[in-house]
């Protein structure tokens, strides 16, 4: 898939900040319930985005990755803990974070053109209608869908849907994306584009994005660091910085035998979830 | 507290007997015209005095009786003629303008007519409570037939089962759920029907006591029949759902705990 | 002949039999209760043109239509409260299910009579009959709303107002206008109910005079015209909506789903 265009001149204002503040998970926990019912999904999450990095969060289904994303967008409040962005801790969902859900066909609403459906979140922040569309229309176009707004969610295949759902949360001027599956739903072949975007576009705009995953290759691929969450309660077994040549390809990346070394060492990693402390390891 | 069964039962008696007493404040303090809104204390005294008296039950003899016969008659007509509707889809657009037309036309406007024609009879009001009730049955009937899956009629004929099991055994058991559904609506709307019909041409029933004690003035009284017109229809709705359940409990649908 | 003509033909023989059937077999008649179809059609002509039935009409029509708009103003406002907080909701059940259950029809006499036999209490009796449905309904839609996109609602700060706008009350749209949809039938039987038991002006009454005059032809005109209203109303009902839904009934197409 071709890069997508930029179409600001450099020293125009881009379609969104580049990153700025960290990411920061301290000692975050979430239980469900109280007394002998409890249940215990999170256990001391440790995590840490810096501005502009790509940080893949992997683990078994059920683990706990989406009540994790959940926390750090700010939609469930943690039992313990504490989540921070650029040292402010959050407690509702920040305007630094703009997400972005696996199921995009109930997370787009059907009513609005997809240029309405960007433009929404502009349109909560009380943005006037001309600047807005103005914005949308340049999200979707680094999405690569410039023509494609005045079409409706429900006319667009699967990806192109998900490509709608990313220019949304661009357009509102998120610094820090988050997005829980996001290619899960999508057939095989356009995974692939949408992992080559995801990545042209952290590329270009200077982002930094956190991805909850259960497809390892995937998170290997994209991720300068990788999370491993496992185990019941889960909690985080393991970070592996990956050091790939950039930029990533599909074809060459994957050739490359470290790669397959990184892949393995967390797929044993997540079957094998002893809790250790944090470790930053080479291959 | 409020979650839990007993509290939830506590609370929503709490919310109703506070409704009635707001009610009564404001009918007691004029805020209210007591000829539009009596206080529930009169109206009250009467919903305790009615049941005693034999005109009452009369009255809800008529009323029911014309009601049940129109309904007994409209499903009869109804639900045959609706599934053959549904069942073939040449017949179906034959007699969709048609059926359109009469599903929309406001029965109780065949009232003056139907007066001049039959007078202010016990058989004016069934021919009322058929020519409303008809419809719904009908069209609910003829949704049921139609909602049959391709797939199954398809397979029922590829096996060769002979029209006559096609009809009661994939036809009729698909179809039922939406025939009873048709029935419960017709039911209450064939109840509303017959009374406002009662009401309008003073024939004998719970209309026409409604008519007569407006006339006369006492309101409580009106708003007490009114009451127990409600009653009859909860009654008479809560009962046919019962039945339905009962009939139809080897349907998907009945067995989705509530 | 192509399908649609065939299709067309098909949905108009049988109604255009049953009227020419009426006209010719009425034709010579002497019945009183029985006149020629064609005398019935004339003298409501007559009243069409020369007479009181474009006013009558107008007063009716008017009426539904500020009965339908009261109901539907309430109807949602209350509906969407209700159906926001289900707490609210089920502790009112009891009471709603009960009003739900009363025959609004019975209470016309009350309007009436405390309120006169003008305009108003005609409004407020179609407006009490038709909330129901739409109140109804509402809840339901609201409560329908995917909860995945509230939450995307949520995710992105957007703000009560808005979200109420453009995402609940848009998508408990459909509900709603099926709601509208009985209400509009509801509301024109409470008009004709308002009309006969005591007014002036207005197709329900004109009917009612006709028959106390024994005037049968008239009647039956009035009782056909109130029907034929009745009908092209319920059907610019059924067009406005695939309009106002649009979004909705396409979409049901492209992804084969049941509408």
């Amino acid at each position: 898939m071709k890069d997508p265009q930029v179409l600001r001149a450099p020293g125009d204002a881009a379609p969104t900040r580049a990153a700025m503040q960290a990411l920061v998970v301290q000692g975050l926990g979430k239980t469900y319930g109280e007394g002998a019912g409890a249940k215990v999904v999170l256990r001391d999450i440790e995590l840490r985005v810096e501005p502009g990095q790509l940080v893949c969060i992997v683990g078994p289904s059920g683990a706990g990755k989406t009540t994790l994303l959940r926390c750090l967008a700010g939609l469930q409040p943690s039992t313990t803990g504490s989540i921070s962005i650029g040292g402010r801790v959050i407690t509702e969902p920040p305007l630094e974070i703009g997400l972005v859900f696996q199921d995009y066909g109930r997370s787009l609403l059907p009513w609005m053109r997809a240029i309405d459906n960007v433009a929404f979140p502009l349109q909560g922040k009380g943005m006037a209608a001309a600047e807005r569309l103005r914005i949308a229309h340049d999200a979707l176009q680094s999405v690569g869908l410039g023509d494609a707004g005045q079409r409706y969610p429900w006319q667009l295949s699967g990806g192109m849907q998900q490509r709608v759902a990313i220019a949304r949360a661009i357009a509102y001027q998120a610094e820090i994306l988050l997005m829980d599956e996001p290619f899960a739903s999508v057939d095989a072949q356009t995974r692939f584009d949408l992992e080559d975007l995801l990545l042209a576009l952290r590329r270009k705009l200077g982002i930094s994005v956190v991805v909850v995953t259960h497809d390892i290759d995937e998170a290997v691929y994209l991720s300068d660091r990788v999370t491993v969450l496992s185990g019941t309660p889960a909690s985080v077994v393991e970070t592996v910085d990956v050091v790939l040549d950039a930029p990533r390809e599909q074809i060459a990346t994957k050739a490359d035998p470290r790669f397959a070394e990184y892949r393995s060492r967390i797929m044993r990693r997540i079957r094998r979830p002893e809790p250790t402390a944090v470790s930053r390891e080479q291959p | 507290m409020l979650q839990s069964g007993a509290g939830m039962r506590v609370g929503q008696l709490a919310v109703a007997i506070g409704i009635l007493a707001l009610w009564e404040l404001c009918a007691r303090r004029g805020w209210v015209d007591a000829s539009l809104l009596p206080p529930p204390s009169q109206i009250a005294r009467h919903v305790v005095a009615l049941p005693t008296e034999a005109e009452f039950w009369n009255a809800v003899g008529s009323t029911l009786s014309a009601a049940l016969t129109g309904l007994l008659i409209a499903v009869l007509v109804g639900v045959p003629t609706g599934i053959a509707i549904g069942a073939s889809a040449p017949v179906y657009r034959t007699t969709r303008l048609l059926v359109d037309v009469c599903r929309s036309f406001p029965v109780v406007a065949l009232m003056p007519v139907l007066v001049l024609l039959m007078g202010t009879t016990p058989k004016m009001l069934v021919v009322v409570a058929t020519l409303a009730t008809v419809w719904p049955i009908l069209l609910q009937s003829s949704y049921g037939a139609r909602s049959v899956e391709p797939l199954v009629s398809d397979t029922a004929r590829a096996f060769q089962i002979p029209a006559r099991y096609r009809f009661t055994h994939v036809l009729l058991p698909t179809a039922a759920p939406y025939i009873a559904t048709g029935i419960r609506i017709a039911a209450t709307f064939a109840l509303l029907v017959t009374i406002g019909t009662e009401l309008l041409s003073a024939t004998p029933g719970l209309g026409r006591e409604i008519a007569q004690a407006q006339e006369g003035a006492n309101f409580p009284l009106v708003m007490a029949y009114v009451f127990y017109s409600g009653v009859l229809g909860l009654a008479l709705s809560a009962l046919l759902s019962r039945a339905e359940r009962r009939l139809l409990a080897w349907h998907p649908s009945a067995r989705i705990a509530e | 002949m192509n399908r649609q003509t065939l299709h067309a033909a098909q949905a108009l023989w049988l109604p255009v039999l049953l009227v020419a059937l009426w006209w010719w077999g009425s034709a010579g008649s002497t019945s009183i209760y029985f006149p020629p179809l064609s005398k019935i059609v004339a003298l409501t002509w007559e009243d069409l043109v020369r007479g009181p039935l474009p006013g009558f009409i107008a007063f009716s029509l008017g009426n539904l239509a500020a009965g339908l708009a009261l109901a539907i103003v309430a109807g949602i406002s209350l509906g969407t409260v209700l159906g926001w907080y289900p707490l609210a909701l089920r502790l009112l059940d009891p009471v709603l299910q009960f009003f739900r259950a009363m025959p609004k029809v019975a209470l016309v006499p009350l309007f009436i009579g405390a309120l006169g036999i003008g305009a108003l209490p005609k409004i407020y009796s179609i407006a009490l009959g038709c909330v129901w449905p739409i109140l109804l309904n509402t809840i339901d839609g609201v409560r329908g709303v995917e909860p995945g996109q509230l939450e995307m609602a949520r995710a992105y700060r957007i703000p009560l107002a808005l979200r109420l706008w453009r995402v609940i009350l848009p998508a408990a749209a459909p509900q709603i206008v099926a709601g509208v949809r009985v209400a509009l039938a509801i509301g024109v039987v409470v008009m004709v109910v308002s009309e006969i038991y005591g007014a002036q002006q207005g197709v329900g009454y004109y009917v009612l005079n006709a028959s106390r005059a024994f005037d049968v032809a008239q009647t039956w005109g009035g009782t056909l015209l109130i029907g034929l209203i009745g009908y092209l109303l319920s059907t610019s009902f059924v067009i406005a909506e695939q309009w106002f839904l649009r979004w909705h009934y396409l979409r049901a197409r492209v992804l084969g789903l049941n509408a």
